[in-house]
């Protein structure tokens, strides 16, 4: 399996932190790795280091074998699909308008925007809602949304930073089960980042486990259960399963 | 007559009006805003018209000596009437001779002095006639027996050398017990008893209305006023005509004759080019036809040209805010300066900013309209800016993040979401144009301040109120229908 993306050593500190320290880890073809961690171990950094929204200060970033922050940020980032916790959305634009926001940044015509709009709001179920305003949808429904926006230009690469941290438990279930399988349909390297344990098991192909800008452990969630490599990922574990 | 035709006749009258100017030389002939200096004025405006080629435009109303004697230099006004007295204090700052006078505003100004009209309009003293009786004050001199009277003087006589301090000194008055009180408002003082003596003109009108006294200057302090008229140099040479004219002038107007012609405008509501016409007939038997009074349509005109000054100063300070609002939401640095210098500019009181154009722009519509944008641009540049800060971070993270460049968030999503604030600023903005464009009247740039201006000098409430309520309906009418238009131009999604 061929690297995708690539971390090699990298450092990249803050006025008040260090948010990485010294991280060298692949991102295979095709996978879909979950980076966890508390809030400020640096795991957001890490994936904005990707669509160069931040530039590491030591080592270096490659994706697809260029390196990251050399070339044109603006070409690289429409290759990569990109999706917050918020959702981001426009206020002031339909669904239709936010999903299509790449296809006009790259000077797509109207008739390719409205049938990629169509595609991919279907894609993430939202075919009838293409006029509705982002104020006018659900929580769940605006994350959609930003999915589907991310998924406009079929990028090869998908960053998803705690995409569904901010919905209730019943509207995230049903997200993570439809991210699983669209992650099994469109065979796309995503990197996903999550604070939470359960979520991190069930939609990782490889977990990375980062505490203080520190790359822990990477592993399968079945490795990562049996082999724990520090007792703070054990404790990790360990409290998810008394919750249980 | 309906609307409609007015309004079509007021725009003919300015296209005709246009028109002809581009063939004869137009004289500009100023006055500042006392009624006296507008008859004046208008005694000069219609010999000129009768008797010469020449196209007058009149800029009556024009505020102070400094300002009215600024817009002469810089070659805004071709001629005002003035006074040997105050040549010498505000102007050259010596005590001369009239053929002094004339050599030195020459010399230094290139100034050409006309032959003296006749009357000497000195500053007196006035008090209520049966005051002056009960104290026997028939003089200055008598005055120093009665410390206890309150005075209520002008700004200017308070201030200057040859005013108060300086009568102060030459009475042995001690200091007198003044406040300084508005000229249209000392005599309605000096009637009520609120003050007992005022400073006033030896050819004010309005001394005979209230049947004020004037205490005689026995120790000759007050200088002599007499009128004349200032003409550039360079507007003689292109209208050689009016020296002739100037010439004629000398000598006609005795200090009654004056006297009563103020007295005919502030006393009996004449219009001073009706008395300056009735003067010219009687004593030039020039006759001209006169114009029915056309107060609606000269409203209306007024109305419109107000309503350009506003719409000029809005679209000029959008053009020019939006920028700057921009570059100080994008660069905290520039920001702060940026909003210094602006709201400095708002700090600055309106009337002291028109008079600094003066120098820079002379007078009329293009000094008024730099004054205004300059007052309009704070609400729209702090507005765009604040409008531009509060927009959610993470918008804008994913905005980057999707691969917008620099300009296309601007373009498509920081400026609409802005857009909302944008907006109220240029409500605010708009209003506040329609309040400080009637202060541009004291630069001629015409506006419903003309009436406003005009009834304050004259004391006629009338005259006030044609320039204070279409004003006021005004700023009303802008703030309801921006307010209409700001919300059918917000985004949807943004209510």
């Amino acid at each position: 399996m061929s690297v995708a993306i690539r971390f090699e050593n990298v450092g990249r500190s803050f006025a008040s932190h260090v948010a990485l320290r010294d991280v060298t880890l692949d991102v295979k073809n095709g996978e879909l790795l979950v980076v966890i961690g508390r809030s400020g171990s640096g795991k957001t950094t890490l994936l904005r280091c990707i669509n160069a929204l931040v530039l590491p200060d030591a080592g270096a970033v490659f994706v697809h074998g260029t390196r990251v922050g050399g070339t044109d940020v603006t070409a690289l980032r429409r290759r990569i699909g990109y999706v917050i916790q918020s959702g981001g959305l426009f206020a002031h634009m339909t669904v239709a308008q936010n999903a299509t926001i790449v296809g006009r940044a790259a000077g797509d015509s109207f008739e390719r925007r409205k049938a990629r709009a169509s595609e991919i709001l279907s894609t993430v179920g939202l075919e009838a809602l293409g006029e509705r305003y982002p104020d006018e949808l659900s929580g769940g429904q605006r994350q959609r949304v930003g999915i589907a926006r991310a998924l406009y230009a079929d990028p090869p690469i998908m960053l998803l930073d705690e995409p569904f941290a901010a919905l209730d438990p019943l509207a995230r279930m049903d997200l993570q089960d439809e991210f699983a399988r669209l992650h099994r349909e469109l065979n796309k390297t995503i990197v996903f980042v999550t604070h939470d344990v359960e979520e991190a098991l069930f939609l990782g192909d490889r977990v990375a486990v980062f505490d203080d800008g520190r790359l822990v452990q990477i592993d399968t969630p079945a490795g990562l259960r049996s082999h724990p490599a520090t007792e703070y990922i054990a404790r990790f574990l360990r409290r998810r399963m008394e919750r249980r | 007559m309906s609307f409609k035709r007015l309004l079509v006749a007021a725009c003919a009258c300015g296209f005709l009006a246009s028109c002809t100017k581009l063939s004869a030389p137009t004289i500009v002939i100023a006055s500042k805003q006392d009624t006296e200096g507008q008859i004046l004025g208008e005694i000069l405006a219609q010999l000129v018209e009768a008797r010469t080629p020449y196209l007058v435009e009149r800029k009556t109303n024009l505020g102070g000596t400094l300002l009215v004697f600024s817009a002469l230099r810089s070659g805004a006004v071709d001629v005002y009437p003035e006074y040997t007295g105050t040549i010498d204090a505000a102007i050259l700052h010596q005590t001369l001779s009239y053929a002094q006078i004339r050599r030195e505003m020459e010399r230094r100004f290139h100034i050409f002095v006309s032959p003296e009209l006749g009357f000497n309009n000195t500053y007196v003293l006035a008090m209520k006639a049966q005051n002056a009786a009960r104290l026997h004050i028939r003089t200055i001199s008598d005055l120093a027996a009665h410390r206890e009277l309150r005075w209520g003087v002008t700004p200017e006589f308070m201030h200057r050398s040859d005013g108060l301090p300086g009568l102060e000194r030459v009475y042995g008055l001690g200091t007198v017990n003044a406040v300084d009180v508005e000229k249209s408002l000392a005599y309605q003082a000096l009637a009520s008893g609120a003050i007992a003596v005022t400073d006033a003109y030896s050819t004010d009108g309005q001394l005979l209305r209230y049947g004020f006294v004037k205490l005689a200057d026995d120790r000759h302090f007050f200088p002599q006023y007499r009128a004349l008229y200032l003409v550039r140099d360079e507007t003689i040479r292109s209208a050689p005509l009016l020296v002739p004219l100037l010439r004629e002038l000398r000598g006609t107007i005795d200090e009654r004759t004056m006297t009563a012609m103020n007295a005919s405008v502030d006393i009996d509501r004449r219009s001073p080019p009706e008395v300056a016409a009735r003067f010219l007939a009687s004593r030039f038997g020039i006759h001209r036809t006169h114009v029915a009074d056309r107060t609606v349509a000269l409203v209306l005109r007024a109305l419109v040209r107000h309503i350009e000054l506003t719409l000029i100063t809005v679209l000029v300070s959008v053009l020019v805010g939006v920028p700057l609002g921009v570059a100080a939401a994008l660069r905290p640095r520039a920001g702060r300066a940026i909003m210094k210098v602006v709201g400095t500019l708002q700090t600055i009181p309106s009337l002291a900013l028109l008079a600094l154009m003066i120098p820079l722009f002379g007078i009329g519509i293009v000094p008024a309209l730099v004054a205004l944008v300059l007052y309009g641009l704070l609400p729209i540049v702090a507005n765009t800016m604040s409008g531009l800060r509060q927009i959610p971070a993470d918008v804008l993270d994913a905005a980057e993040g999707v691969g917008l460049s620099p300009r296309q968030i601007l373009a498509w999503v920081q400026l609409p979401l802005a857009l909302p604030f944008l907006l109220a600023g240029v409500r605010t903005s708009a209003v506040i144009a329609v309040g400080t464009a009637t202060i541009a009247a004291f630069v001629g740039a015409g506006g419903l301040g003309d009436f406003i201006l005009t009834g304050l000098t004259l004391n006629d409430p009338r005259t006030i109120l044609l320039g204070a309520v279409p004003a006021a309906l005004l700023a009303i009418a802008v703030e309801e229908l921006s307010y209409r238009v700001e919300v059918a131009v917000r985004p949807r999604g943004l209510r």
